[in-house]
């Protein structure tokens, strides 16, 4: 069952994500990848950690993605216009070769040493809320902080280049 | 519930005290420019020396100690202690030469300030780091920053392109960092340094994730070195930029750049020098004549200061490929490998600072011209008679082009000096035959400004007026250059005291 379901959720969250890149359509294109961060939530289920498949839905696949429709329909995304082009073959391997190197490795890896290599036994309450809590606040406190200034950081650049030019307040 | 483990002791906040007063001081510079009214001219730039100033002295005034705090993600001691001196001083040498910059280019951008302080404070974390979450997130802060730095003076299309090319390739190559984050992750089952250097000393785990890993992120830190074959967006970037930016960019980026290359290939180098020595010796040779070769073409002076910038990221590259040599890799002449892989790291450190020297004075000058002298204020041609007209811009911007050149009395010459008797220590010969070559050529293209603006001369005076305040910074730091040119030993005593914090 359990493996069903993890080709199940990697099979709709391979094919969220093509059809990601490949639509037309930027609102198309979104709620797409909303299909993708659900099967990536079930995959994250999958791997005993509950409480991100939550968040993942709940911030990903819910605020964030309506805040991506929202701007998105505001700014009226068009639809991509201009004569169909296929990709120069030549550029193929480029596409090709980044997925076929993380199989190559990941098989690899299983040849060598079986599944196991990936299953180590998880200690009790692993990826529990209060397990993430104590990550968060304890050993990662220092990089959680710094992430709050690289995202403010980010609005920071965002107001900068996007607002009104300001007056010189002296003049 | 298991144990709860708050690692904010004692110790911790005074290891934490010189990026709190960065940080703080970043929040309180928005801060005041949003909510005070009666803000003069300049009083953000006077705000942002302070805050640095401040970082220098609770440096100075507090040690908390050696090796890894804060549950192992920032090493304490001289190693970060010395970069956070490097980039406070380049912080300093930046706002000084960005002060009234509104007046110049017309604009208002009061959030240069702040993000100059939280660029500073991602580089802080990037050369102390000692997990790879402290890695990207202090390279994201840093370059998140710096993007902005890049494009933000708004209706200029060349810096807007500028911003714009660096965020979408800088944002590539982040990914590829991060991949090989993964990776490493994957490969040590921790993303501490400490933790992955004791795995790679067992021999455990699969080599190939750790390969494939380490390879990603050298793009990753390749791109912020601008190091050859990933050097594409520095020539449009750094042209692109206001030159105060530039400078910045120039040498602090790199810096910090540099600082966790080094962290990172002392880190692999018992189990991939064998992989990393070949690569980066094809990348620094590349990197070194490709930068020197273009950079002879060019009229436009930041273009040329940004190729002239790659071929130094060649000749630092060396520095990292030392370390990586099979001779420090040799245990069976393990004092011999402690003395050349030591005066390698040094080498690599005292080059940093000599280079940031000589490259903010440069770009201190070409900031003035540039920003006084209309479109085309940095073609080269424009710099003729300047010698006549301003002779200390001119002075200083030729002690830092004679200084690039490695020329001596000056502190390039030294630098390149201990970095090359470092690499022939080591037994690489031909290596520094081709830095030598390389560094020869290069004089060319420094000795034609300084042609132009000592022995040709023009009617018109092109520039009204020169900021002296600007000039006389970029002139202190040409002092310095001949300063730290005759009088090295003490200065590169201590960058070889920093070095001994690393384990080799």
């Amino acid at each position: 069952m359990e493996t069903f379901l993890f080709w199940f959720c990697g099979a709709a969250m391979v094919l969220g994500g093509l059809m990601t890149v490949v639509q037309r359509s930027a609102v198309v294109s979104a709620v797409w990848l909303i299909f993708a961060f659900v099967a990536a939530a079930g995959i994250f289920a999958l791997l005993h950690a509950p409480f991100v498949a939550i968040l993942q839905v709940l911030v990903y696949a819910g605020a964030i993605m309506v805040l991506f429709l929202f701007v998105i329909m505001m700014l009226q995304g068009p639809v991509l216009e201009g004569e169909r082009r296929r990709m120069k073959p030549a550029l193929w391997p480029a596409v090709a070769i980044p997925p076929l190197a993380v199989l190559v490795l990941v098989g690899t890896r299983i040849a060598d040493h079986g599944t196991a290599a990936f299953t180590t036994p998880l200690p009790a309450g692993f990826g529990s809320p209060t397990h993430v809590a104590e990550l968060l606040l304890g050993r990662y406190l220092l990089a959680f902080e710094l992430i709050s200034i690289a995202l403010l950081v980010a609005i920071i650049g965002a107001l900068a280049i996007g607002k009104e030019e300001r007056k010189l307040p002296w003049k | 519930m298991t144990h709860f483990e708050m690692p904010l002791d004692a110790t911790s906040w005074s290891v934490l005290l010189p990026y709190l007063v960065i940080g703080g001081g970043g929040l309180l510079v928005m801060l005041v420019d949003a909510f005070v009214r009666t803000l003069k001219k300049d009083h953000l730039s006077y705000l942002t020396l302070c805050v640095f100033l401040a970082s220098i002295v609770v440096q100075i005034a507090v040690h908390p100690g050696e090796g890894p705090r804060l549950g192992g993600m920032l090493l304490a001691g001289d190693w970060s202690r010395f970069f956070n001196y490097l980039f406070a001083g380049i912080g300093i040498m930046t706002t000084i030469f960005a002060t009234g910059i509104y007046d110049r280019d017309g604009r208002y951008r009061p959030e240069f300030y702040p993000l100059l302080l939280f660029t500073v404070l991602g580089m802080m974390v990037l050369a102390a780091a000692n997990d790879l979450l402290a890695v990207f997130l202090g390279l994201e802060t840093m370059s998140l920053a710096t993007y902005i730095l890049a494009g933000g003076v708004r209706g200029n299309v060349r810096s807007s392109e500028a911003g714009f090319k660096y965020l979408v390739l800088g944002g590539f190559s982040s990914a590829f960092l991060l991949m090989g984050m993964a990776l490493l992750y994957g490969y040590a089952g921790d993303t501490n340094f400490d933790a992955i250097a004791r795995v790679l000393a067992t021999g455990g785990g699969a080599t190939i994730l750790v390969t494939a890993g380490s390879a990603l992120m050298l793009m990753g830190f390749g791109f912020k070195v601008a190091m050859v074959p990933f050097h594409m967006w520095t020539p449009d970037v750094y042209d692109g930029a206001p030159a105060y930016v530039t400078g910045f960019m120039a040498t602090a980026v790199k810096a910090a750049g540099f600082a966790i290359l080094l962290r990172v290939a002392l880190l692999l180098q018992p189990q991939l020098a064998w992989a990393w020595y070949p690569v980066l010796t094809v990348f620094a040779v590349l990197t070194m004549s490709l930068g020197n070769l273009v950079a002879l073409v060019q009229n436009n002076i930041k273009r040329m200061l940004a190729w002239s910038s790659i071929a130094h990221a060649g000749y630092l590259l060396l520095g990292v490929v030392t370390l990586l040599s099979p001779a420090v890799g040799d245990p069976a002449r393990q004092a011999l490998a402690r003395t050349v892989g030591e005066s390698a790291a040094s080498a690599v450190l005292f080059y940093l600072v000599g280079y940031s020297l000589m490259n903010l004075a440069a770009f201190g000058v070409v900031n003035v011209l540039s920003n006084r002298g209309g479109e085309d204020a940095d073609d080269i041609n424009r710099y003729a008679g300047l010698s006549r007209r301003r002779p200390v811009a001119a002075a200083t911007l030729a002690v830092a082009l004679l200084s690039l050149a490695g020329i001596p009395p000056f502190v390039g010459f030294m630098a390149k000096f201990y970095l090359f008797a470092a690499v022939v220590k080591a037994g690489l010969v031909p290596l520094a035959v081709i830095g030598v070559i390389n560094s020869l050529v290069s004089v060319y293209y420094y000795l034609r400004v300084i042609v132009v603006m000592y022995m040709k001369d023009t009617e018109a005076d092109s520039y009204d007026g020169v900021e002296w305040v600007s000039v006389a910074t970029a002139g202190a730091l040409a002092a310095l250059v001949l300063y730290l040119g005759i009088r090295p030993d003490a200065f590169h005593a201590a960058a070889a005291s920093v070095i001994r914090q690393l384990p080799f």
